[in-house]
């Protein structure tokens, strides 16, 4: 973790949320903040990505106020999650009153379609590096895949997966455990 | 007044769903938003919800654009800090504890044995992109039963599902969502 400057903090967490379009947006701030500018190392990261996915609220800000109180204490939380939520405020307003107001037909589909290839490769390449990350082991391995299967192709209800999955692993790593230390493989440059 | 108290708490209680990555979430919002309380029409909310895919910043900023339809800028400004603060502030009390325990036994366990499952709801994100966009009112949360899974991974259309429940969408819904955000690219996520 480096020092980061008020000032910087509150334009990179505006960059990421000008930045970040079109969905799996925890990618954009572990690809900024991790592999381009290395604030945090993915060690430091991963505890704030899971708890924002598993605590409720949108992903984003949660991640941002995690990532801020990490790196500035409870003022970088309130200046991250405010920067990141600002810059897409404005513009969706606009668009809002825009839509509302002289009835134009958004042609957001047409983006969207366009973005799609692009935004789903990058999100499959992030996964993948953050993956490396919390997937050491093979009792990792298999709770993350045993998830996967059961919300993404099972579609089972995500709350009753994160309840019996997530009760299942953090038995498996109970304290007292003997957990061999993993080696590290393959790691990205 | 009440309008946005309702407002509020609508999504105050929405929030609280985005849990996981919270893939139920924009169905279970259309249901509140479009069915019962009739603000927005299915199709302004599919349109909503395109317009804050392609717009950069959080997908939920979807909640300034209902606000912004139910009671102009103070609705948005209403419907967002509803949508946002208290998670955030949750959040932020966790985090604040987490850096106090961090190096315990048990903080450990948690780092360790939940990040593969935060990892496996992020890619099961990826992979359930398209489909829930267009959620049924009537299947507010299993919305992928009424969708054959390989749909997901179809270009466009895919294989028509067979109808297991008699108890369809209206059509004017369904078919809204098959024209635009259905197919978007992007999962509906909760971010």
């Amino acid at each position: 973790m480096r020092q980061v400057s008020m000032g910087r903090l509150t334009r990179m967490f505006a960059w990421i949320g000008l930045s970040s379009i079109g969905g799996g947006r925890s990618a954009y701030i572990y690809d900024t903040l991790v592999e381009r500018h290395a604030w945090l190392t993915r060690e430091e990261f991963l505890p704030g990505l899971t708890l924002s996915q598993l605590l409720p609220g949108p992903n984003i800000p949660n991640l941002s106020v995690f990532l801020g109180n990490w790196l500035r204490g409870p003022v970088g939380a309130v200046v991250a999650v405010i920067a990141v939520i600002v810059p897409g405020a404005v513009a969706i307003l606009v668009l809002a009153a825009l839509y509302f107001g002289r009835g134009v037909g958004p042609h957001a589909e047409v983006a969207l379609r366009g973005m799609g290839a692009a935004v789903v490769g990058f999100l499959c390449v992030t996964t993948a590096r953050i993956g490396r990350g919390a997937l050491r082991g093979r009792g990792a391995i298999w709770i993350g895949t045993l998830t996967f299967l059961s919300v993404g192709i099972l579609r089972l209800n995500t709350f009753l997966v994160i309840l019996l999955v997530g009760g299942l692993s953090l038995w498996l790593n109970r304290p007292g455990r003997s957990n061999p230390p993993q080696p590290e493989t393959g790691d990205l440059p | 007044m009440t309008d946005l108290l309702t407002l509020a708490w609508t999504f105050v209680r929405l929030s609280f769903l985005c849990v996981g990555g919270g893939l139920g979430v924009v169905p279970e919002m259309q249901r509140q938003v479009v069915g019962i309380h009739g603000w927005l029409t299915a199709r302004q909310f599919v349109d909503g919800y395109a317009l804050a895919q392609v717009t950069p910043g959080p997908g939920m900023l979807v909640s300034a654009f209902i606000g912004y339809r139910v009671y102009g800028l103070l609705g948005a400004f209403v419907a967002m800090t509803a949508m946002f603060l208290p998670t955030s502030l949750l959040t932020w009390f966790v985090a604040r504890h987490w850096q106090r325990l961090q190096g315990r036994p048990w903080a450990l366990a948690v780092e360790r044995g939940l990040a593969p499952l935060a990892i496996g709801l992020m890619a099961a994100g990826v992979y359930r992109r398209p489909v829930c966009a267009h959620g049924s009112p009537h299947h507010p949360s299993g919305c992928g039963r009424l969708y054959h899974p390989g749909q997901a991974l179809a270009p466009r259309g895919g294989r028509r599902p067979r109808r297991r429940n008699r108890e369809l969408p209206p059509r004017g819904i369904e078919s809204v969502g098959r024209t635009s955000a259905a197919r978007s690219a992007t999962p509906p996520a909760c971010d």
